[in-house]
């Protein structure tokens, strides 16, 4: 129970158009990551029936369920908001979906009393959601999500009103939650890259209305597909190839930081393994605790490099082991 | 919220009814008084309308109304202007209940005001009795009866509005502004002038073309205190037109006439609120304590100034209708007519009908506010979902519209069907206090409803509600302490409506009002200020209802 796909969805709006295809399997945790605007609470809505696409078809388990409003289809959505009933307690936001479906009292308060036990929260059931925390209340939201059995858990970047420390502990109840429901399916939005890679099976990058890359947190971010994944999944410096004397049908070289050696002293590598750039200047050095961020300027480009330790030098060489570079042509990859 | 799932059928319907009720109750009357005014039985004709737009008594009678207005609206400004500074600016004891008090004149019926004015400022008034006791000197200082008089009772009823407007728009003036120009070297006073006043225009011109708008439909007041046809405005003309010189043809004429003019001004009104409301607010408080002693004293001779002001008429009706001036009964301390107005008194005169009017006031206000809560709920469940502007405009109705054009509609209506059963004299004050007291209760609900949040009713649907079970189970329920308030406002108004009751039903149904202004035509000012009194319990009660769910809302939400 809980495989989902989604096949040529389309949603026109006057500013842009959503054009999705994705299949999501049972029990996987698929995060869909994206810059503002690019779509990803659209396309929840779209899932939860609570916006209708223009064409396409949704299947979930090989039903369509386009058509069905969002009453029959058995996914569960949590909000940023949490989107709490304010006029019920707790306990009547978790026990509602169970009382829509006449389960009875006794059966309910038993359920209720489960799943507040499961978000840490036993005791709350009295609690008006009025005097909840933020990370209380978003744990309400997720007791009350799975309150109606759901094959498909939907969060709509749940976390992203909690602060830091909260949101790392709440990520990791997240998950905990999803593994412990087997046969769940969590598709989970976020724009917090860091969140999407420690949580995710797979990742789903989104921009502007359509999916660039659907693959797991390695894959995404050592070997993406496109200039864009390249980029938004993390930290790198992108340069023209004709600036280098190499025998490939691409526009752009990319690599991350932490590709980039600059030698302490001598360097020791195999020079062939290597790309060399020579006369590269220090603009900026950020210290981030276990490494140094180095802003480099050579032939009028910006490049980022770590570094172990703030290079005493203005001017110096650096290497970029050549295995590690990703070429592009036009934005999309090339081997 | 974009691209919504399927357009239920449910909220259209729920809102069809009140919709269709809405457009008969409101434009019946309109197009009564249109036919009225144009035809006659030989068909159509231009010779009523023809008649009021040549004369130029109509035009004697604009530039009054006019004049009053204008001058009752730039009084109200000027006194309240150093309260809001004062109100805005600092913080001291009493200030949350004087701005309660000048909030309650929102809802404070304006019979009960020209009755105050008449037992406080009145010949053998409490003012005057202390002029004579303090100088010893037989005649009274002359205040009713005269152009005074109106513009005073206008500023009794207008002050708080415009106190209570501007010192809500300038409490929330960010600070910020003014520190940033006092670091760049500018003076208090040249801050004042070219940061802060310009900031708070905006309010103080709305403010003051609401008064003027409130003025400009004044009717009691001018009715009872103005005190002859040298001070008649044309509300007061169509009333009189109507209702006693029986020519209602020429009535509905001038109210034409009337309700163009209105419509200028509330057009003028509604362009400069636009540009009032659209500014950004800071939710911190700009008051601080007062330190210096004159700053103290401004803050208690102004309040004193105002209690006085505001308390005396309202604190005059309560002794005065414990004391008989009659002969014919004993002299002195009685309560003999709270004991003919519960009905536990047979009586003579006018104060006969003082039980019934009572029963009749609370059925009608009841059913009123009601009928004005439910339809004003569904519609704005379904406006609100179409983003529709029709709140704004339906919420503009009561302004635009004066109750007395609204009475002599259903003045008309009354005449055309024959009917002289009493039913339908009650049913035709209920409908003409709905169009009143709906807007209110529309306006009240619109806002809270806009501000909710649309992803609750999502996640409704997700567990499986379907769209009338989230409406009835968790939208409404969500809007509880708000329905409540609209009820409250909607009775209000009903309870304390007078212009529109008495052009429409003079005579027929006797509500606690009207009777309060038969009472003082007939000078049983005993009798008046008991109904006043429990008039202004009432309104009271209902208000402090109303402010007791209002904190307990926002205490909610923060």
């Amino acid at each position: 129970m809980g495989t989902l796909e989604l096949k040529g969805v389309k949603k026109r709006y006057p500013e842009f158009t959503l054009e999705i295809d994705l299949s999501v399997n049972e029990g996987e945790f698929l995060t869909i990551i994206g810059p503002s605007g690019s779509g990803k609470s659209t396309l929840l809505n779209i899932i939860a029936g609570l916006y209708a696409p223009d064409e396409g078809a949704i299947l979930l388990d090989g039903r369509d369920i386009t058509s069905l409003p969002p009453q029959k289809r058995g996914i569960s959505m949590v909000f940023q908001d949490y989107a709490l009933f304010p006029s019920m307690n707790v306990e009547k936001n978790i026990s509602y979906a169970m009382k829509i479906r006449k389960v009875k009292r006794s059966e309910r308060r038993r359920q209720t009393d489960a799943l507040l036990s499961f978000v840490n929260l036993s005791g709350y059931n009295r609690r008006k959601v009025t005097t909840l925390s933020g990370g209380e209340a978003q744990r309400v939201a997720l007791a009350r999500a799975l309150s109606s059995d759901p094959s498909i858990l939907l969060l709509d970047e749940p976390l992203s009103a909690l602060d830091a420390s909260l949101r790392r502990h709440l990520r990791d109840e997240v998950r905990r939650i999803h593994d412990e429901n087997p046969g769940v399916t969590t598709i989970y939005v976020t724009h917090d890259r860091e969140e999407a890679f420690s949580i995710s099976d797979r990742i789903a990058i989104m921009n502007a209305g359509h999916i660039e890359m659907v693959a797991g947190g390695e894959e995404i971010y050592n070997h993406p597909n496109s200039l864009f994944t390249a980029s938004f999944t993390g930290e790198g410096t992108s340069l023209p190839a004709e600036m280098f004397d190499m025998d490939v049908d691409a526009d752009t070289i990319f690599f991350r930081p932490e590709s980039v050696t600059i030698p302490q002293t001598k360097f020791y590598g195999d020079a062939d393994a290597y790309l060399i750039l020579e006369g590269v200047k220090i603009v900026s050095a950020e210290f981030l605790g276990s490494c140094y961020l180095l802003g480099l300027m050579y032939e009028g480009h910006r490049i980022l490099a770590e570094s172990s330790f703030r290079p005493a030098e203005d001017t110096m060489t650096i290497y970029i082991r050549k295995t590690r570079l990703l070429l592009f042509k036009d934005g999309r990859a090339v081997s | 919220m974009r691209g919504r799932k399927r357009e239920s059928a449910f909220y259209p319907a729920m809102a069809a009814i009140p919709m269709v009720l809405l457009v008969i109750v409101f434009l019946l009357p309109l197009s009564f008084n249109l036919a009225r005014a144009f035809f006659d039985e030989d068909g159509f004709t231009l010779s009523n309308v023809k008649e009021v737009i040549s004369t130029p008594y109509t035009y004697r009678l604009l530039s009054f109304t006019l004049m009053q207005a204008a001058l009752s609206s730039l009084v109200s400004v000027l006194v309240a202007l150093p309260g809001a500074y004062l109100y805005a600016n600092y913080r001291f004891r009493l200030k949350r209940l004087m701005l309660s008090l000048s909030s309650l004149c929102f809802v404070l019926p304006s019979i009960l005001v020209v009755l105050g004015f008449v037992i406080f400022y009145g010949n053998s008034g409490f003012v005057n009795d202390i002029w004579r006791t303090i100088t010893g000197r037989e005649e009274a200082i002359r205040i009713l009866y005269s152009f005074k008089a109106i513009i005073l009772a206008h500023a009794f009823l207008n002050i708080p509005v415009a106190l209570t407007l501007i010192t809500e728009d300038w409490a929330h003036t960010p600070r910020s502004q003014e520190n940033a120009s006092y670091l760049l070297g500018s003076s208090k006073v040249h801050t004042f002038l070219t940061i802060t006043l310009p900031r708070i225009m905006p309010t103080v011109l709305s403010a003051a073309l609401l008064i003027f708008l409130f003025c400009f439909t004044s009717f009691s007041i001018i009715l009872v205190l103005g005190g002859g046809p040298q001070y008649t405005t044309l509300e007061v003309e169509i009333y009189r037109t109507n209702n006693i010189v029986m020519d209602s043809a020429k009535a509905s004429a001038l109210s034409l006439f009337s309700f163009l003019v209105n419509l200028v001004i509330l057009v003028l009104y509604m362009a400069v609120s636009r540009n009032a409301a659209s500014r950004e607010k800071s939710r911190d408080d700009r008051a601080v304590r007062p330190t210096s002693w004159k700053t103290k004293a401004a803050i208690a001779l102004y309040n004193t100034l105002m209690l006085i002001f505001m308390l005396g008429p309202l604190v005059s009706i309560l002794a005065r209708s414990v004391i008989s001036t009659s002969s014919r009964y004993k002299e002195g301390f009685s309560l003999r007519s709270y004991a003919e107005l519960f009905g536990l008194h047979r009586s003579v005169g006018v104060m006969s009908d003082a039980f019934q009017a009572l029963v009749n006031s609370l059925v009608i206000a009841l059913v009123v506010a009601l009928l004005s809560t439910v339809m004003a709920l569904f519609l704005c469940l379904y406006t609100t979902r179409r983003r529709s502007k029709a709140v704004e405009v339906v919420g503009m109705f009561p302004l635009a519209i004066s109750s007395v054009t609204l009475g002599l509609g259903y003045y008309i209506i009354r005449a055309h069907i024959h009917s002289s059963g009493v039913l339908a004299g009650y049913i035709l004050v209920i409908l003409a206090h709905l169009v009143i007291a709906m807007p209110f209760a529309m306006r009240t609900i619109s806002p809270v409803m806009r501000s909710g949040n649309p992803r609750i009713l999502d996640a409704a649907y997700t567990l499986g509600a379907s769209v009338s079970r989230t409406c009835f189970g968790v939208e409404i329920p969500m809007l509880k302490t708000t329905l409540a308030r609209a009820f409250i406002f909607s009775f209000a108004l009903s309870v304390g409506e007078v212009n529109a009751t008495l052009t429409l039903a003079e005579g027929k149904v006797v509500t606690l009002p009207i009777l309060l202004y038969r009472l003082i035509n007939s000078y049983n000012y005993q009798g008046a200020c008991a109904i006043g009194s429990v008039l202004m319990v009432m309104t009271f009660i209902i208000f402090a209802l109303a402010q007791a769910m209002g904190t307990r809302r926002s205490n909610g939400n923060s």
